[in-house]
């Protein structure tokens, strides 16, 4: 795993995370914004310019990419290295919870 | 009772939560915005019944499609648009007042874009001003520089000077901001 981009986004943001595990199934923007705000039960509701540049972000570093453009909206999926840097972060997470 | 008002209020890139609280307790009070202009800084407001409306600008040199039917299919109206700054607008009841940036990290990024705009305007500023100050100097003309060019003197070393002021502003916030996170 990249070590550039292991320091950049490991400790992951609640955005990050939840917007790469949105994006197991493909999606376009405003379908992560729901698709988050359901599965945390209305807790996290993300705003849209932190989506468009958590985005553009995350596709420059090639750990979603832009499958196509449908009504002028690009749908996204995650790439193998998003996969790869989301199982980092998962085991992170496990071992906070298993040391309680 | 009048219907419309206008208002000259000059904000900046490091107090823009100034101008956005601004306009929504105007809207609390009856008065939606109708346009800007003027450098985004003559605001013209229209009677309305008072409502709760979110302003937020937004920075964003190239903005393309997909960001403006992102934030539409959020349900944010685009106020006003110029020179890579956007005001968008958005009503909600009591409970969910909402934002553009949700995270602290996403907010660096924009003011990021800003200070990178700053800074090139400063850096540009750098040759010419060094090659002037150097003719200047060398060849004696403090002493010719004349009423009508002293005044034109002024107003750009004062230009370069709010640049730079807000340049300064924009990177303490940032500071600030990446202090709280991890």
């Amino acid at each position: 795993m990249n070590d550039r981009l292991m320091n950049k986004y490991i400790p992951m943001t609640e955005t990050a995370y939840y917007i790469l595990l949105s994006l197991r199934e493909e999606k376009h923007g405003y379908g992560i914004i729901q698709h988050v705000g359901l599965i945390t039960g209305k807790r996290l509701i993300i705003g849209p310019g932190t989506i468009y540049g958590t985005l553009s972000k995350m596709e420059k570093d090639g750990l979603i990419v832009a499958l196509r453009e449908e009504n002028r909206r690009k749908v996204y999926k995650i790439a193998e290295t998003g996969k790869a840097i989301l199982e980092v972060e998962i085991d992170r997470l496990r071992e906070l919870v298993d040391n309680y | 009772m009048k219907e419309v008002k206008r208002v000259f209020k000059p904000w900046s890139a490091w107090n823009t939560i100034k101008i956005e609280k601004y306009l929504e307790e105007m809207e609390m009070k009856g008065w939606r915005v109708k346009d800007l202009s003027f450098c985004q800084m003559l605001i013209e407001f229209r009677k309305v019944p008072p409502g709760k409306t979110r302003y937020c600008v937004d920075y964003i040199n190239k903005p393309d499609d997909e960001y403006f039917m992102l934030f539409q299919d959020d349900g944010w109206e685009m106020v006003n648009k110029f020179s890579g700054w956007v005001m968008w607008r958005k009503s909600y009841d009591a409970e969910s007042r909402p934002s553009l940036y949700t995270d602290n990290e996403s907010l660096v990024e924009r003011n990021a874009r800003v200070i990178k705009i700053l800074g090139f305007a400063l850096l540009a500023q750098v040759p010419a001003g060094f090659i002037n100050a150097n003719n200047v100097l060398t060849n004696n003309l403090l002493g010719r520089i004349t009423g009508p060019l002293k005044l034109l003197l002024f107003t750009y070393i004062l230009a370069v000077l709010i640049i730079l002021y807000a340049f300064t502003r924009m990177i303490l916030w940032n500071k600030i901001l990446k202090k709280s996170l991890y």
